[in-house]
C-alpha cells in the first residue's frame, strides 16, 4: 500500500511518498525468525524519462517515507513512483502533479 | 568508473549477473555488494567512489536534530547546490555503513528527506553525506547526534546474547 503526492511549488515539484512495508533488517529478521526483506530501490518516471532514482540498504525506517524535489516537469503531468524490494515484489503508483 | 569496467569484463567473460545491466535506472541493489556490506564509513566510501580525497564543504547540508528520541525514526534532510552526479549517505552506528545512494540527472534537485533507523547502544552516531560533483571531486559533510538508549532494536540485540 503506498501513497504518493506531487505538488508544484515555485517552479519545483515536491513529491512525498509513504509505503507500508516492514523493512526487516538482517539483525531484526534473525531474532524474529522471519526472512529479511526491505525496499531496496525507488524510481520515479515522468513519461519515458527517469526523474528520480534512489537505492537504499536496510536502514530506512519501517513504513518508509521519502520526499524529494525535481525540476523540469510541470503541473498536469503524470508521475509514476515504483519501489522494489529484496524479494522482488514491486509496486507503483501514478499521480498527476497538482 | 572502476565498477562499470569490472562489470563489462565479467559480462564478456560469460558470467551473467542475475539481472541484466540496466540501461536507464541504475539499480544498485543488483550489484556493488561490497558497498552494501562495508562495515565502516571509509570502506563504504572507497567501495563506491574509489580512493579519492574528501573535501569538506559547507555547500553540502545535512540537516537533522542533535538528539534522537526514537532511534527507529530519525528524519534527515539533505540539501546541496553543487552540480553533482550522485549523493550518498552513511552512518557509523549500524553493522553496515551505507544507508542510501541517490543518482542524479538533469531533473534532479538535491533536496531529499527520509527517515533512518540506527542501533541505540547509548553512543552518538555520526552521519556522513558525500556528494560526487560533476568535476569528479567528492564533497562531504558530517552530522553528529546522540541517540536515546532503549528502543526496539536494542531489545533484539540483547535477547540474542
Amino acid at each position: 500500500m503506498m501513497r504518493v503526492l506531487a505538488k508544484e511549488i515555485i517552479g519545483l515539484v515536491e513529491v512525498k511518498a509513504m509505503v507500508k512495508h516492514e523493512m526487516m533488517t538482517y539483525g531484526q529478521a534473525k531474532v524474529k525468525g522471519v526472512e529479511r526483506n526491505f525496499i531496496t530501490n525507488w524510481v520515479a518516471t515522468v513519461g519515458n524519462d527517469v526523474v528520480f532514482e534512489f537505492a537504499n540498504g536496510q536502514f530506512l525506517s519501517k513504513n518508509p517515507v521519502i520526499k524529494f524535489k525535481i525540476k523540469g516537469v510541470g503541473k498536469g503531468e503524470k508521475l509514476t513512483l515504483t519501489w522494489k524490494d529484496l524479494s522482488g515484489v514491486t509496486e507503483s503508483q501514478t499521480v498527476t502533479i497538482l | 568508473m572502476q565498477r562499470r569496467s569490472f562489470l563489462r569484463l565479467s559480462a564478456m567473460a560469460g558470467v551473467f549477473a542475475m539481472v541484466p545491466y540496466p540501461l536507464k535506472a541504475v539499480d544498485f541493489r543488483d550489484y556493488d555488494v561490497k558497498f552494501w556490506d562495508a562495515s565502516t564509513v571509509p570502506q563504504a566510501i572507497k567501495a563506491m567512489y574509489g580512493d579519492k580525497p574528501l573535501i569538506e564543504s559547507d555547500k553540502v547540508k545535512l540537516i537533522a536534530h542533535s538528539y534522537a528520541a526514537n532511534n527507529l525514526k530519525i528524519p534527515v534532510n539533505i540539501q546541496s547546490d553543487i552540480d553533482a552526479k550522485s549523493v550518498s549517505l552513511y552512518q557509523d552506528s549500524n553493522p553496515q555503513s551505507a544507508v542510501g545512494v541517490w543518482t542524479l540527472n538533469k531533473y534532479s534537485v538535491i533536496d531529499f528527506q527520509t527517515r533512518v533507523k540506527v542501533q541505540s547502544l547509548g553512543d552518538a552516531v555520526t552521519f556522513t553525506l558525500v556528494v560526487e560533483g560533476n568535476d569528479g571531486k567528492l564533497y562531504f559533510a558530517k552530522h553528529r547526534m546522540t541517540v536515546a538508549k532503549g528502543g526496539c532494536i536494542d531489545e533484539f540485540y540483547k535477547s540474542k546474547a
